[in-house]
């Protein structure tokens, strides 16, 4: 007997002292390339005095940004229930252990006037620490927007990237009756009109500091560049001119736009200074050289050409030079994309009969095929952490915006009314 | 003996709710720590973006009413009538060149008329390869009425790209009628 309580003394306290030598670490995750791994977390109902719309928009939105980062496994609430809570936390926390949680979130919520104040506090159950607090204060019509910055700051914390719960996805949308650019949050909430020029509006793409938006419009009779300036509300076209323009990307540093350009019935690709207006012409072609993307480095230029016999995807220097093709499967390759880290591509590709969304590493040219599901796939834009993508589709009649891993194993609809196309994803910050 | 049988609770807490995940195995003593270990918190606020006032957006403007009525006159007569195109194609087929000839003759006999001829393009590929494409079949239907003495400065392109589909289904025999160039007049000047 007296041998037995020896025995798990000493169990006991190799185990007690192995977590003395080593102070336990706070939970981190590595979300690298394909692997995923997924942390336990217990996100119990927001406390508030009063369970409000608000409120109750902050916890959907937080659970709905939480769970589609990816890194979470969120801890089922009516398992939560279960649990007697005593008040006491070191109980508590041990019952949330017994869920199998590793990582805790408690949220309040407070009014001050108009204004709604949240508080949050994470928590890493192993070592009982608390890892992360944070305070946002907002108009309490934002209160989803306190929801996708908090959720950003808690991946940003176990994943050394921040999320992207609080970035913004423009599109086009014929929900009005004409093509008309759209703004949505991450999530597909907060739909919301930018343009109203009751004509064919295109294309939109942002500027690397979000501060800008550029797109195609039909307002004048032919197809021009227009540039939205967010600080001004102020719209104006690029080139007044009878040469119709289109397909406009941002330099990284926002000074220049590449677009395409019609010369008597010839599309190729143009270089313009956004400041004073020179432009420089980078492809001499007899076929179509259209769709042209910066790189996020802004040393090279993607773009469609039909140089080849049918459209495919090329990158070419800055200067124009150095062209060479990194589409070879499909017989028709176009609208591409680059991911955040400069070194893939995507774009739709024709296989079958069907475009779908694939993926070229450009430094082995091996191509991944993403969206294997039916319909056709195009106008991928990869988030700016690089792990999503979004895409139009036009599954099961007329044309709505998904989101996809880019593993292809998720796929979430983000819209729904009208038809809705060319989803461009924005980079991380307004600033 | 009492301090033993404490010890023993300790410990089988701690391997049922530790010991199962390896995770270190003094939570308690942890956890008393923290109640006062709260991170230092700095509030921030949250923004709107700004609004934009669509009211301000440029409308299009529209064709006179003698003019919307001319064309109907025309493509009920078959003055003036559409050609069509194989897919990612500009190059005009035989029937092709037989309507154009058609056109040329009406608007060589009407040369106050100014017209404008529309690329489209089937829903298939990007918005802006057809954009382009669109543009390129306009061109090709112009170029081809020039060649056949029908005056350069009254004629105008446009691509509409697959923007302004004909036909809204998702098949072959809609596709074929949204690959067109399409004849419109938009003026006619006084003399």
């Amino acid at each position: 007997m007296n041998r037995f309580l020896y025995l798990l003394l000493f169990l006991f306290c190799s185990v007690f002292m192995y977590a003395q030598e080593e102070p336990p670490p706070e939970v981190t995750l590595v979300v690298e390339g394909e692997v995923r791994a997924q942390l336990n977390l217990v996100f119990p109902e927001v406390i508030s005095s009063s369970r409000d719309e608000y409120v109750k928009e902050l916890d959907d939105a937080l659970w709905g940004d939480l769970e589609r980062s990816g890194i979470f496994e969120l801890l089922d609430r009516t398992q939560l229930s279960k649990v007697d809570l005593t008040g006491d936390r070191k109980e508590d926390f041990i019952s949330y252990r017994s869920l199998g949680g590793e990582v805790l979130l408690e949220v309040k919520a407070s009014y001050e006037g108009e204004k709604i104040v949240v508080e949050a506090l994470l928590y890493d159950l192993g070592s009982g620490k608390a890892i992360l607090g944070k305070r946002y204060r907002a108009k309490k019509e934002l209160v989803r927007n306190i929801a996708h910055v908090l959720s950003d700051e808690i991946v940003l914390h176990f994943t050394g990237k921040r999320g992207v719960a609080s970035t913004t996805i423009a599109f086009v949308s014929d929900r009005t009756g004409n093509k008309e650019i759209f703004l949505m949050d991450a999530d597909g909430k907060n739909q919301r009109q930018i343009t109203d020029h009751r004509s064919i509006s295109l294309s939109p793409t942002w500027s690397p500091k979000m501060d800008m938006l550029s797109y195609v419009s039909f307002v004048l009779g032919y197809p021009a560049i227009f540039v939205i300036d967010f600080a001004t509300g102020n719209k104006r076209v690029l080139f007044e001119g009878k040469n119709f323009t289109s397909s406009s990307s941002f330099s990284p540093n926002g000074k220049q736009i590449v677009f395409s350009r019609s010369l008597g019935g010839n599309s190729e690709i143009f270089i313009a200074d956004l400041e004073s207006r020179s432009i420089h012409r980078l492809t001499y072609s007899p076929g179509i050289d259209t769709n042209p993307v910066w790189s996020p480095n802004g040393n090279l230029i993607a773009f469609t050409s039909s140089r080849a016999g049918y459209p495919n995807v090329f990158v070419m220097d800055v200067e124009g030079t150095n062209v060479r093709r990194i589409s070879f499967g499909g017989n028709y390759n176009d609208g591409a994309t680059w991911h955040p880290s400069g070194t893939k591509i995507a774009y739709a590709s024709r296989r079958n009969g069907k475009f779908k969304i694939v993926v070229t590493d450009l430094a082995l040219l091996e191509t991944k095929v993403i969206t294997k599901w039916e319909g056709n796939h195009e106008s991928p834009s990869f988030s700016p952490d690089g792990r999503w993508l979004t895409y139009a589709s036009s599954r099961g009649g007329g044309t709505q915006i998904y989101v996809t891993d880019i593993r292809g194993i998720y796929d979430i609809k983000l819209t729904e009314e009208g038809n809705n196309y060319s989803p461009e994803w924005s980079p991380y910050t307004k600033k | 003996m009492k301090v033993k049988v404490v010890v023993v609770g300790l410990f089988l807490l701690v391997s049922v709710v530790g010991c199962k995940k390896k995770k270190p195995a003094n939570i308690e003593k942890e956890i008393e720590e923290t109640t006062t270990e709260i991170p230092e918190v700095k509030e921030e606020e949250v923004e709107a973006e700004p609004e934009v006032d669509l009211s301000l957006d440029k409308k299009p403007e529209t064709l006179p009413e003698d003019i919307v009525e001319l064309n109907q006159y025309v493509v009920n007569e078959g003055l003036l009538g559409d050609i069509f195109f194989d897919f990612d194609r500009f190059d005009l087929r035989p029937e092709a060149r037989e309507r154009l000839a058609k056109n040329a003759e009406f608007l060589k006999k009407h040369p106050e008329l100014i017209v404008l001829i529309e690329g489209h393009c089937d829903e298939r590929g990007t918005n802006e390869y057809n954009l382009a494409l669109g543009d390129k079949r306009a061109n090709a239907a112009k170029d081809f009425l020039v060649s056949l003495g029908v005056n350069p400065d009254n004629l105008k392109t446009i691509s509409y790209g697959e923007e302004k589909p004909f036909c809204k289904e998702s098949n072959e025999q809609c596709w074929q009628l949204n690959r067109r160039a399409h004849f419109k007049i938009i003026s006619r000047s006084k003399e």
